[in-house]
């Protein structure tokens, strides 16, 4: 097990496209980092960086302290799951797991049997071991290909988007899985994903990056509620954050459904008549009518029409469009684009409590958690109301879970 | 598709008009390998009476069963080199990167453009100044030269098939790179290694212009070339019915092989082409 | 990215390829050497036997020399060329290699389609129309070749009596030869060029088909309008693969005609003064012209292709 360093890693191709970009990240011994962003943002170049399937054009990889730029894929002993699993078809389940084992002659046979079938039971494959992987389901191959990760002492365990081929349901079922296997093990992982829930639920901390460039490395729950930038806050949540206009007026902030005061944190920031971007997420809106009036006088309500509503069963979620000039609704397009998207026009998606009533096509009242409230620059998208402070407690706390963790 | 019954029976005959059109010339050389005396003269497409004397007169002959032995002999050997090196060759090809790959493909590309016979006259040449002229080193090596490309294509888009990470996956799971070669890839492109072989198997056996034009005797001389050069009783009568014979005992191997592993001719041909 | 700012400058292609080289990783030097050592010895097996003679025909078609008389060779610089390409003759063999080429490759196109159009539709008889189609593709070209020639001799072949042609020789005439040839050439190659075109017919989706049919194609608009503008691909491939080898045709015309009734081939013309004659000079000269004839088919098929399909690429954009 080891710490993995990366500083100023670089990939350039030989047209001159720079898929990683300066990317500077620490991994520590026992830790989940998730790497996470849009497709073709650089977390699998990155992944395959540090296996070693793909050069370094320039940068330091250290994996245990030891610089190994130059080293074989092989001689970094590290273990990889891929997404397609890379199972061997010509040979069993046994052999696929032992193959890693088979390469080093000096590990006898009986110490192969020991420790395939020790990854067999943890994994629970003991009964298809002398099966062919054509003759397994989705999720046994992908157990058979952690399980030939497992079988070595190794340095770190990367998996390159594992459960993108599986049903949603078992998708799950395997998340669960890895994340107790991690636990159990306690060995160093990265996790490429562009799944948002695999990226919450699994990792230590997540690495958020875009276009080959780091945008933001932290806990799940700092991205969550304090992201660096419009384009984090975005990409974190489902349904998504929701962008309005709101141009500052004094002390006041005029967004489109609602006026409210400009958050103080921000206050220093901003110039009186400059056009923001407020970011909301969805869960922070209520149907007024359900709302205890404790909470009422604590955000700003207003009233607006529904055009299409979802009920969920155990939630329900709003759909309001609203009118965005045309600078905004270009931004917003271009994000949406950046995110895998696509914006078709400029809408709020407001989560409300399932037992509302409220109607398509007709008006209500809502009522909105004006301290959840972001606000971002609209030219470099930096978020003007990010609470350092908070973060950095939010960060304290992750840090000292692990420690807890791996000293166990 | 939903296909209707009438629409059905028309390919059934479609089929069956194929199957009568690639047939029929092979049973007429069969029939006329078994006709004897007034018969091959009868102009008509069966015999009167089926004889086996042509087989024992071809049999009998010298020149063709040394022409049999040099044909198999040659074959064999230079299918199994050719396959061999244009296995490793392939693999680096669809797989590697180094530099020279470009002049290699190129090298590929211009053999089977060149005509054979542009290469045979000068290696005429050649083969009688070393001393390989009539020899079967002689015929084998253009041969190897001349089936490598197309095994390497085959070979070639056979690899391609084979997911990249599989030999990522050893890679990182340890293994050299000839290791991985040896462990993962081998075991998995032997089918297409084995089609390859058959192509290849075709394509040497067929060869004539190298049989005429570099060799003079039965000692390196092949059947295709040992044909043409059947002399009957005289001069001027081509002995036509042990032609047939023996035309028909050299078609046995493509038949034989052609039964075995028709699916996997079929997949070989169309992978190569479609994707090389 | 920005092109404006002059005070960076981007880096020359040259000094990163450099940097490049130094910074070759353990794996990618391995790479490298391995490549070189798995394609190496094929590549050496390849150069070997057709580079020197390759060379050694381009030099030689620069002499008038004969074998019979090693002494009285001069060098004679383009002159064999000269001799040649203002020589009759050879334009006639030109004529008849051409003519074997367009017939039999257009005949092979049509009939193939058709071959790969039941192949790939029947459901009944698959594995037997399989071993059919391979049986020609398979057998030895000049044991086809004499299949066909006894069939159609006035002599031996059946051909005669079951059209009612009489005594009729098929060998006695210059065109009829060349119909025989033709026959003999299209009998065992159409299969090769079915199963090409099979592989792009397999590529096309049922959907397209049925789409197709939806919208109220009939079977002939789904063939023209849905079949073979998908399949421009296989077609020239298997058209490009055909025509090379039908321009080199030796084996048939050597065995059924022996190139008499003026039916010879280029390449035929090419053995036939080097060996037959041993004019190596003239041969070697006749052989290099073949060579460049094909190359130049090859690059014109290799130049509409291109085109054609990123036409077809562009047209998807």
């Amino acid at each position: 097990m080891a710490a993995i360093e990366m500083r100023n890693i670089v990939k350039e191709y030989g047209d001159g496209f720079k898929a990683v970009n300066d990317i500077s990240l620490d991994i520590a011994d026992g830790e989940f980092m998730i790497l996470v962003g849009p497709s073709g943002c650089g977390k699998s170049t990155l992944l395959r960086m540090i296996v070693g399937l793909e050069d370094i054009t320039s940068g330091d990889m250290v994996i245990g302290g030891e610089r190994v730029n130059e080293k074989a894929p092989r001689d970094r002993n590290l273990s990889m799951v891929f997404q397609n699993y890379a199972l061997y078809p010509h040979l069993t389940v046994f052999e696929n797991i032992a193959f890693p084992l088979r390469l080093n002659k000096k590990v006898s046979e009986d110490e192969i049997r020991r420790r395939v079938k020790e990854a067999a039971d943890m994994l629970e494959l003991n009964e298809h071991l002398d099966r062919k992987p054509a003759n397994l389901s989705g999720g046994q191959r992908q157990r058979v290909a952690m399980g030939r990760a497992i079988v070595r002492q190794v340095n770190a365990f990367l998996f390159d988007e594992p459960l993108s081929n599986l049903d949603a349901k078992l998708r799950g079922q395997m998340r669960t899985e890895i994340s107790r296997m991690q636990r159990r093990l306690g060995t160093t992982t990265v996790y490429v994903t562009h799944d948002q829930t695999e990226a919450m639920t699994l990792g230590d901390r997540v690495a958020v990056l875009r276009r080959g460039f780091l945008q933001q490395v932290a806990s799940p729950r700092e991205l969550y509620e304090q992201p660096v930038n419009m384009f984090v806050a975005g990409f974190i949540g489902s349904p998504p954050m929701n962008f309005l206009p709101a141009v500052v007026s004094g002390q006041r902030l005029k967004l489109p459904f609602v006026e409210v005061d400009v958050p103080a944190i921000a206050a220093d920031k901003v110039t009186d008549g400059q056009l923001l971007i407020a970011g909301i997420r969805p869960e922070h809106f209520e149907d007024a009518r359900v709302l205890d009036e404790s909470k009422r006088a604590k955000g700003a309500t207003f009233r607006a029409q529904v055009d299409v509503t979802e009920w969920l069963g155990d939630s329900q979620y709003a759909y309001i469009p609203f009118e965005a000039n045309a600078e905004v609704t270009k931004q917003l397009a271009d994000l949406a684009a950046e995110l895998d998207g696509e914006a078709l026009r400029t809408q709020l998606i407001i989560s409300i409590d399932a037992m509302s009533r409220l109607r398509e096509g007709h008006e209500g009242e809502f009522w909105v958690d004006t301290r959840r409230m972001h606000l971002f620059d609209p030219g470099s998208g930096e978020n003007l109301t990010r609470d350092e402070a908070a973060a950095a407690d939010l960060a304290s706390l992750e840090e000292e879970e692990l420690r807890e963790r791996t000293a166990r | 598709m939903k296909v209707s019954r009438r629409t059905q029976a028309y390919w059934i005959v479609g089929a069956v008009l194929i199957i009568a059109y690639a047939i029929i010339p092979v049973i007429w050389i069969i029939s006329l390998s078994f006709k004897e005396g007034d018969d091959i003269t009868n102009n008509a497409f069966l015999p009167t009476v089926w004889s086996w004397e042509n087989y024992k007169t071809v049999f009998a002959s010298d020149l063709f069963t040394s022409a049999l032995r040099n044909s198999v002999g040659m074959s064999l050997i230079a299918t199994t080199i050719s396959v061999i090196l244009a296995t490793l060759a392939a693999y680096a090809i669809s797989r590697l990167e180094f530099p020279g790959k470009r002049l290699v493909l190129g090298v590929a590309l211009a053999i089977t453009v060149f005509p054979v016979i542009a290469i045979a006259t000068p290696l005429f040449d050649l083969w009688r100044n070393v001393g390989l002229y009539d020899t079967w080193l002689g015929l084998i090596i253009p041969y190897l030269s001349y089936s490598l490309p197309l095994s390497v294509y085959v070979l070639a888009a056979f690899f391609r098939e084979i997911p990249w990470e599989m030999e990522q996956a050893a890679q990182v799971d340890g293994a050299t790179a000839w290791q991985a070669f040896r462990r993962v890839i081998v075991p998995l492109a032997s089918p297409g290694v084995f089609t390859a072989a058959i192509l290849t198997f075709f394509a040497v056996w067929n060869d004539f212009v190298f049989g005429i034009t570099l060799t003079s005797s039965e000692a390196a001389r092949p059947v295709p070339a040992a044909l043409a050069f059947f002399q009957g009783a005289s001069q001027f009568s081509q002995p036509t019915a042990p032609i047939a014979a023996a035309a028909v005992v050299v078609t046995i191997p493509v038949v034989i092989l052609v039964l075995l592993f028709q699916r996997k001719i079929v997949a070989g041909l169309t992978n190569g082409a479609v994707k090389g | 990215m920005s092109i404006t700012t002059p005070a960076a400058p981007p880096r020359k292609p040259t000094e990163t390829r450099a940097a490049r080289r130094i910074r070759l990783t353990d794996r990618a030097r391995k790479e490298r050497n391995l490549g070189w050592m798995l394609a190496g010895p094929a590549f050496i097996a390849m150069v070997a036997v057709t580079g020197y003679p390759i060379l050694n025909a381009i030099w030689l078609s620069l002499f008038d020399f004969r074998l019979t008389d090693p002494d009285g060779r001069t060098f004679v610089f383009l002159g064999n060329y000269a001799t040649i390409l203002t020589d009759g003759l050879f334009w006639k063999q030109f004529g008849v290699t051409a003519i074997i080429t367009v017939v039999t490759v257009s005949v092979e196109l049509v009939l193939g389609f058709g071959l790969a159009m039941v192949m790939h539709r029947a459901l009944y008889l698959r594995t037997a129309l399989r071993v059919a189609i391979l049986v020609p593709y398979g057998i030895i070209t000049v044991v086809s070749a004499y299949a066909w020639a006894y069939a159609f001799s006035n002599t031996y072949g059946f051909v005669n009596s079951l059209f009612g042609l009489g005594d009729f020789d098929w060998f006695g005439g210059t065109w009829s030869a060349l119909f025989t040839v033709c026959v003999a050439e299209i009998w065992k190659t159409t299969p090769f060029m079915s199963l090409l075109l099979l592989a792009g017919l397999a590529q096309i989706p049922d959907d397209y088909l049925e789409a197709a049919q939806v919208d109220g194609a009939t079977a002939w608009q789904r063939v023209k309008r849905v079949i073979l503008p998908n399949m421009k691909a296989a077609i020239m491939v298997a058209l490009l693969f055909r025509t090379l080898d039908a321009f080199r045709i030796f084996d048939s015309v050597f065995i059924m005609t022996a190139g008499a009734q003026s039916t010879e081939t280029l390449s035929f013309l090419a053995y036939r003064q080097t060996i037959s004659r041993v004019m190596v000079g003239l041969g070697s000269a006749v052989s290099v012209i073949l060579a460049i004839l094909v190359v130049l088919i090859a690059v014109l098929f290799v130049k509409v292709f291109k085109t054609d399909l990123s036409q077809q690429r562009g047209d998807k954009k």
